[in-house]
């Protein structure tokens, strides 16, 4: 695949060994960079640092989007010749020291280095600006803001490697740039008259050495060594400076031979130009053709298939991560793979859809939210928020809108979906590092298994909720109201649906983030059996009346079981409960995000193959029609002390509805215990597995055929609750077959 | 046919009174209570009817499935040839839903449904019913089936919903009245016989003109005892008196009896001078085992699931699983002999229940010494034995019957033991009727189905029938302690609160990819219909290969004595014979088909979880699936269909996807139009070239 002129993701170092080690060019949150002569630079978004340089290649991609393979990120290029690395420690220095005064994280199985971006008033990463091929850094060390080129040049056969900066504002206080670290134990030699620095490059070859230079640079520049780290002190900026770091790998004796490179090296660039966006990079399109459902006579919901750019000139992986609609009813769609696609052409027919790609080397974009007509998107690094500087139709600058969240080297701590509330704040949660095979933590950050609040002009970052495991998915009601789900496995016996509260514990122990470990879980509207769902998705709220008759309800996807369930709720005593009823509708790819389009009221999905789904495509996105004959089925449910209450859309047949022969009950109960998953107990018998049958004395009709009693004795809570029933509805449908649910209080009559 | 419950009983009386023509023994001596026709509470499963020639007979019947070779009898207690088979009783639906019943079959098939036949046929091919309604609860139910003359006869009966695939209709959904006077009198039948064999009694009562020579008729009739061999090194002298004294109050289940009296309720002299005379065979070879070695060996006790067959051996009380007490191991055993016991126990008995888990030397010296530390109960002191006098008792009390396999000698034939009514010596209710007959602790009602079973007669010795010789086996050798089976949790998946102390001690190390503890093992449910019969016989003996699940500490242990047998009735009786019918070969295209099917690009991606042969699994997540290198070997193609359709509905803990919807379409339409079953098949073509 085509990544473009940048990758963001973790990285580890030549030795393939994460930042935990806490040695090269490990880096949590990467951006690794093309340059010319088959040169690449990595940049470090969380401690503003160039980790490294080399030539002879890109990355070695490995890793969980890129060959499936859990655990593994991607390593600089197998023949890579490094040229400079720095360890994991800030890039700028404070007050004269490099010192990493970010908090460790706390708690069991917290991990032993900290993680997340610098302090903001130290340094802050804005964005990186795009043109052409080219890609600048843009950042603030202390009041001063820059720019920052990586690049190379060739001078004869010679290769370098570059750096320029251009200082876009003046700042306050003097700081060291961290240019380069010696090997472990080697020292760094200055260069006479302060011309530069040169240090062992390679302890497995004494001959070479990494010599480094500063062109242009403000008077009072001074070259630094510092335990092995070359830094470069520099003066207060006053605004405008352009100066420009040049790197080279020789042997012993070619200092005057730098020397000389060096001075034929190109002055530093004027960068502001970056700031205006560039050429088009992807001119081509992809045209595909929609594939509209075909009506089913028992349900009045149409699935059809807006085809996705599979096979485009860019070889780019589609899979799904995102997705939200443009104010001109066009949509944007993030991938897991880093990019923005804007579909076009999203008419009733979908004859022909045009297919744009728009951004690229965002990390693992799973959440994408459009506000104000401009393209939020989630990556694992940060939320990006991206501008097309230039209007032609590629976004040029992508913003570092908030990058509080912390990213560990651990392969399964996704950022999931993105939404806002009325007040225009973001959401989204984060997993846990789940270890390679499925159980356990790899060491933990603070932000672990959080749902994060960030305020709308994104300067606020707040943890929401803590202990959700893996909720490929959340939700924001019109209201405001957050949900999500999450996917069995340690401390979660089975999906779920949850309303987030601010300051919730959801259910996962060892992600709590809390001093006392919980000793119960938050209140769940209803756990979900395997065969119902097995892996979440997101929710989503149905806006307007173009959708049928269910308008304000809550939709729960499910990616691993691909389909979309209507979930029924209820408060009784405060404390909400429901169920959920499978709509019967179908998809071939593992369905995980959704919005109703304001354009058209309908309801949209999209969705991937990448974890365990019974989906089979790489990617899907979806259009749910209504194509507007009435609808029945369950839509709300309401348990008391004499039995279950079942509403319906429409009126249903009271012949099938009134006999209790149609209808079977049976509960059961889960564990809520480290283990993956938990096994049906029960209720009669705690501790014996199994399921227990729940006797239906006697159902009755309600005389507008609108909804059912199913009279049960002796209801008490329950975790998981299936009710089959055959029913029909008055104009001769099947309804659904099945509703699952939960009691968490048994409401009185 | 619905008949009133005095009716019915009419008809089993009929039954019965043909049960005692020609080919049974209409002249017995021996006298037994009849069974009177009660109606008790359902249980699971159906009543089979069966009749041949003119004999009757009745037992449960897990399944509507059978398959009888042309050259067997159906059953035991019938003659081979031509048979109807009648299954009664309820079959269940959580709510009214239509169904869709099939049969495969070979002979003639009816299937009645609250007194509606659903589906008749007669043929060799699938019959298919039309949707049929069932009532919520129990719906009456009777089908019948024959054999063609001549042929092998076989049925299997299926059912489908709009919630799940065709498959055989599963035990769970089956209900009969245990109460039928038919059913007990034959199962009394059955338990007499299976007594007959394994108390061996022949071995002292001989009768050649009925019991079969060795190695022909009832395989369990060639059960042997422990050989004799150097117990001086094995076992301890005290021990051994107590043991031959009343090996009862040590294994509740022990078929070796009582041969001494004892005056004083203690161990009698006779016992202790054969213990004595045993002991003397070889020197005494005790050593201490490394007490170090303890806590590992008690995560071995649970992991392994000796846990599942023996309580531990600190417990001394009344188990509710039935479990073997071992607290008086430490009393028993030298510990270097328990070692060499662990690793081979069948060394010495091939029919002894205790399986071999192929433990390395190190895992054998962790769990004896485990066994050892934890087994406090002390014996009190036999009286001292005289070796010499105990030489004599083994060659007079009649021991080497059994436990050399010497012919009967001292003893009554069986004609004559039979003569009394087979209510004296062995068979007697009090001691003093007794006299100085082996007491073998029989419970009245084991006293009853010996004498119901002598009163059938003898000759089904001569024949039996591999679904039932597996039936019996599957509960004799407990294979229901570790696998759960027709709806019921396994023994050991219940004692995890009992194991997680032991798992405690010696905590398996948290490393990527090392196996892990569970008690989440296949269910025996479908084992018939699953696995090829050569395969789960090889795995049965726990011949050596590679393991199909290597993320589980559980491993299969060897029950040699029995793998073919049950290996062979499991498949019969559901419904399959030995060899799977010939396939033509396949077509190039259906292979590739199937290989792109399996894989990532354009496939179900199974390859995610599931190493195919020497290729690994590409990024297995928590739930590890099965070589599929080994597919075609282990599994029938039947099974491999069915469990692709919905496994959760063989497997509710299943991770495995489901990926075709209720009309048996895929989301993958590039290959067959979406149609499962042929791109089920391609991928199931593609393994076979992958078979191993």
């Amino acid at each position: 695949m085509d990544y473009g002129p940048f990758l963001s993701s973790t990285i580890h170092n030549t030795e393939d060994k994460s930042t935990l080690q806490g040695k090269g060019c490990a880096t949590d949150k990467g951006v690794t960079i093309r340059l010319a002569n088959g040169a690449t630079m990595l940049f470090d978004t969380d401690l503003l640092r160039m980790s490294g340089g080399w030539t002879g290649g890109f990355l070695t991609l490995k890793g969980v989007i890129f060959d499936g393979k859990h655990g593994p990120n991607p390593t600089p290029a197998k023949d890579a010749k490094i040229v400079f690395q720095t360890h994991p420690t800030p890039g700028w220095s404070q007050d004269g020291s490099f010192k990493d005064e970010r908090p460790l994280p706390t708690g069991t199985g917290a991990a032993t280095r900290p993680f997340g971006p610098l302090p903001k008033a130290r340094a802050k990463y804005r964005g990186l600006y795009v043109k052409d091929q080219s890609v600048a850094l843009s950042y603030t060390v202390g009041s001063a803001a820059l720019l920052e080129l990586p690049d190379s040049e060739k001078i004869g056969d010679d290769v370098l490697l570059t750096r320029s900066f251009h200082v876009s504002s003046a700042g306050s206080a003097a700081f060291h740039l961290l240019a380069a670290e010696a090997p472990e134990g080697a020292q760094v030699e200055l260069l006479p008259d302060n011309a530069g620095v040169s240090l062992p490059a390679d302890p497995k070859n004494p001959e070479a050495r990494l010599f480094i230079a500063a062109l242009g640079t403000p008077s009072g520049a001074v070259w630094k060594n510092t335990e092995g780290r070359a830094s470069l002190q520099l003066p207060k900026f006053a605004g405008s400076e352009r100066f420009k770091l040049v790197y080279w790998i020789g042997g012993n004796g070619d200092a005057n031979r730098f020397s000389e490179m060096a001075r034929k090296a190109a002055a530093p660039a004027d960068l502001s130009g970056f700031t205006h966006g560039g050429g088009t990079r992807w001119k081509e399109v992809v045209k595909t053709e929609g594939e509209p459902g075909t009506p089913d006579e028992n349900f009045p919901y149409v699935v059809d298939s807006i085809t996705p750019p599979l096979t485009n000139p860019y070889n780019a992986w589609i899979r799904f991560g995102g997705f939200d609609f443009l104010p001109d009813g066009r949509a944007a769609l993030c991938t897991w793979s880093g990019d923005v696609w804007i579909a076009s052409g999203l008419d009733a027919g979908l004859k022909e859809i045009t297919w744009k790609r728009y951004a690229s080397g965002l990390f693992q974009a799973l959440g994408l939210k459009v506000v104000d007509g401009q393209i939020y998107v989630l990556g694992r690094d940060q939320i990006t928020r991206l501008k097309d500087v230039n209007n032609d139709g590629e976004a040029d600058f992508y913003e570092n809108f908030n990058n509080d969240v912390q990213v560990t080297p651990g392969f399964h701590e996704f950022a999931l979906d993105l939404h806002t509330d009325p007040q225009g704040n973001f959401y989204f949660a984060k997993g846990g590092p789940v270890n390679p095979g499925g159980r356990g933590w790899g060491p933990l950050s603070e932000h672990n298994g959080c749902v994060f609040k960030v305020s709308k002009d994104g300067e606020k970052f707040e943890v929401y909720a803590t202990g959700v495991r893996a909720p490929n998915g959340i939700g924001v009601s019109p209201e405001g109201v957050v949900s999500c789900g999450d996917n069995q496995g340690t401390w979660v016996p089975a999906c779920y649906v949850h309303i987030v509260q601010p300051g919730d514990f959801v259910g996962v122990t060892d992600l709590a983030h809390r001093p006392e470990k919980p000793t119960a879980h938050g209140t769940h509207i209803c756990y979900m059996p395997m065969d119902v769902d097995n892996s979440g998705g997101a929710q989503v709220w149905v806006t307007g009346n173009k959708w049928g008759p269910l308008e304000n309800r809550m939709l729960h996807l499910s990616y691993g079981q691909a389909s979309v369930n209507l979930v029924l709720s209820e408060k009784v005593d405060g404390k909400i409960q429901g169920g959920v009823v499978r709509l019967p509708l179908k998809f071939d790819t593992g369905i995980m995000r959704a919005r109703f389009n304001p354009a058209d009221g309908q309801l949209y999905v999209a969705g991937l193959r990448g974890w365990q789904t019974k989906g089979s495509k790489d990617a899907g996105f979806f259009r749910v029609r209504y194509t507007g004959a009435p609808v029945t089925v369950q839509s709300s449910l309401r348990v008391t002390n004499k039995g279950l209450h079942i509403g319906f859309t429409n009126p249903v047949d009271p012949k099938s509805a009134g006999d209790a022969e149609n209808y079977s009950v049976e509960q059961y109960n889960y564990r809520w215990t480290e283990a993956y998953g938990s096994p049906d107990f029960k209720p009669s018998d705690p501790e014996k597995k199994g399921r227990d049958p729940v006797e239906i004395k006697s159902v009755k009709v309600a005389s507008d055929n609108r909804s059912v009693f199913l009279e049960i004795d002796g209801l008490t809570p329950v975790d998981q609750m299936r009710v089959k029933m055959n029913l029909k509805s008055a104009d001769g449908k099947d309804l659904p077959g099945e509703l699952v649910n939960t009691i968490n209080v048994v409401g009185k009559e | 046919m619905r008949c009133l419950p005095a009716f019915r009983l009419l008809l089993c009386s009929v039954a019965f009174s043909l049960a005692a023509s020609p080919w049974l023994a209409a002249d017995s001596l021996v006298k037994t209570v009849p069974i009177e026709e009660k109606q008790e509470k359902p249980a699971q499963g159906l009543i089979l009817r069966l009749q041949s020639a003119n004999s009757a007979d009745h037992r449960s019947a897990r399944l509507v499935a059978l398959h009888v070779p042309a050259d067997q009898p159906v059953s035991p207690l019938l003659p081979a040839g031509p048979f109807t088979a009648r299954w009664e009783g309820a079959i269940l639906s959580p709510l009214r839903s239509k169904y869709t019943f099939s049969a495969k079959i070979q002979g003639r098939f009816k299937l009645t449904i609250n007194d509606t036949v659903v589906l008749e046929s007669e043929s060799s091919a699938l019959a298919e019913s039309k949707p049929f309604q069932l009532n919520k609860g129990a719906n009456t139910l009777v089908a019948e089936f024959s054999g063609a003359p001549g042929k092998d006869a076989s049925i299997q009966l299926l059912w489908a919903s709009r919630d799940f695939p065709a498959e055989p209709v599963p035990p769970t959904a089956f209900t009969h009245n245990p109460g039928d006077a038919g059913l007990r009198s034959s199962q009394r039948i059955r338990e007499g016989r299976l007594l007959f064999a394994q108390l061996r009694c022949a071995a002292c009562h001989a009768d050649p003109a009925q019991i079969p020579a060795r190695g022909q008729g009832m395989p369990e009739l060639a059960q042997d005892a422990p050989l004799f061999d150097e117990l001086g090194r094995k076992f301890n002298e005290n021990f051994l008196a107590h043991w031959i004294q009343d090996p009862h109050q040590f294994r509740p289940h022990a078929l070796m009896p009582r041969v001494f009296k004892s005056a004083n309720g203690g161990v009698s002299q006779e016992a202790a001078d054969l213990a004595a005379f045993l002991a003397s065979t070889a020197p005494k070879a005790d050593a201490a085992p490394d007490a170090e070695l303890a806590p590992a060996g008690g995560a071995l006790f649970a992991n392994l699931g000796c846990i599942a067959c023996h309580t531990t051996p600190d417990f001394n009380g009344n188990d509710a699983h039935g479990r073997t007490p071992l607290p008086h191991l430490k009393s028993k055993w030298q510990a270097p002999a328990l070692s060499e016991f662990l690793r081979d126990p069948a060394k010495n008995y091939a029919w002894t229940h205790m399986p071999n888990f192929r433990l390395t030397q190190e895992e054998a010296a962790q769990l004896t010494s485990f066994l050892m530390s934890t087994a406090q109960k002390e014996l009190t002191a036999a009286p001292k034995g005289d070796a010499t006098r105990g030489g004599q008792l083994l060659a007079t009390s009649g021991c080497l019957n059994c436990h050399a396999g010497l012919p009967p000698s001292t003893q009554p034939t069986l004609p004559s033991t039979l003569a009394s009514g087979w209510t004296k010596g062995c068979m007697a209710n009090s001691p003093s009727e007794r006299g100085n007959a082996p007491d073998f602790v029989l419970a009245p009602e084991q006293s009853e189905a010996l004498r119901a079973f002598a009163a059938h007669g003898f000759s089904s010795l001569k024949s039996d029938s591999p679904l039932e010789f597996a039936e019996r086996q599957v509960r004799n050798m407990r294979c229901t302690a570790c696998h759960s089976a027709d709806g019921k949790p396994s023994t050991w998946s219940e004692l995890e609160d009992e194991m997680a102390p032991l798992q405690a001690a010696a905590p398996a190390p948290e490393q990527e990819g090392a196996p892990v503890a569970s008690t989440a093992l296949p269910h025996l449910t479908w084992f018939g219909e699953k696995l090829r019969p050569d395969w789960m016989e090889n795995f049965i003996a726990g011949k050596p290969h590679p393991k199909p699940r290597p993320w589980l500490i559980a491993r299969m242990p060897g029950f040699t004595a029995v793998s073919a047998g049950v290996a062979q009735g499991l498949s019969f009786g559901h419904g399959f014979p030995l060899a799977a019918a010939n396939e033509p070969e396949p077509a190039e295209e259906q292979v590739k088909n199937g290989e792109t099917l399996l894989g990532e690009n354009g496939g179900f991606n199974c390859i995610t979880c599931h190493a195919v042969g020497d290729k690994a699994a590409t990024a297995v997540f928590e739930a590890p699936g099965v070589n599929l290198g080994w597919a075609s070997n282990r599994l029938r193609k039947e099974y491999f269909h069915r469990w692709l359709l919905h496994p959760l509905r063989i497997d509710p803990e299943t991770k495995m996807p489901k990926f075709a919807d209720e009309e048996g379409r895929t989301p993958l339409t590039d290959l067959y139009e979406g149609k499962a079953s042929d791109q089920f098949e391609a991928i199931w073509q593609f393994l076979k070239t992958q078979a191993r």
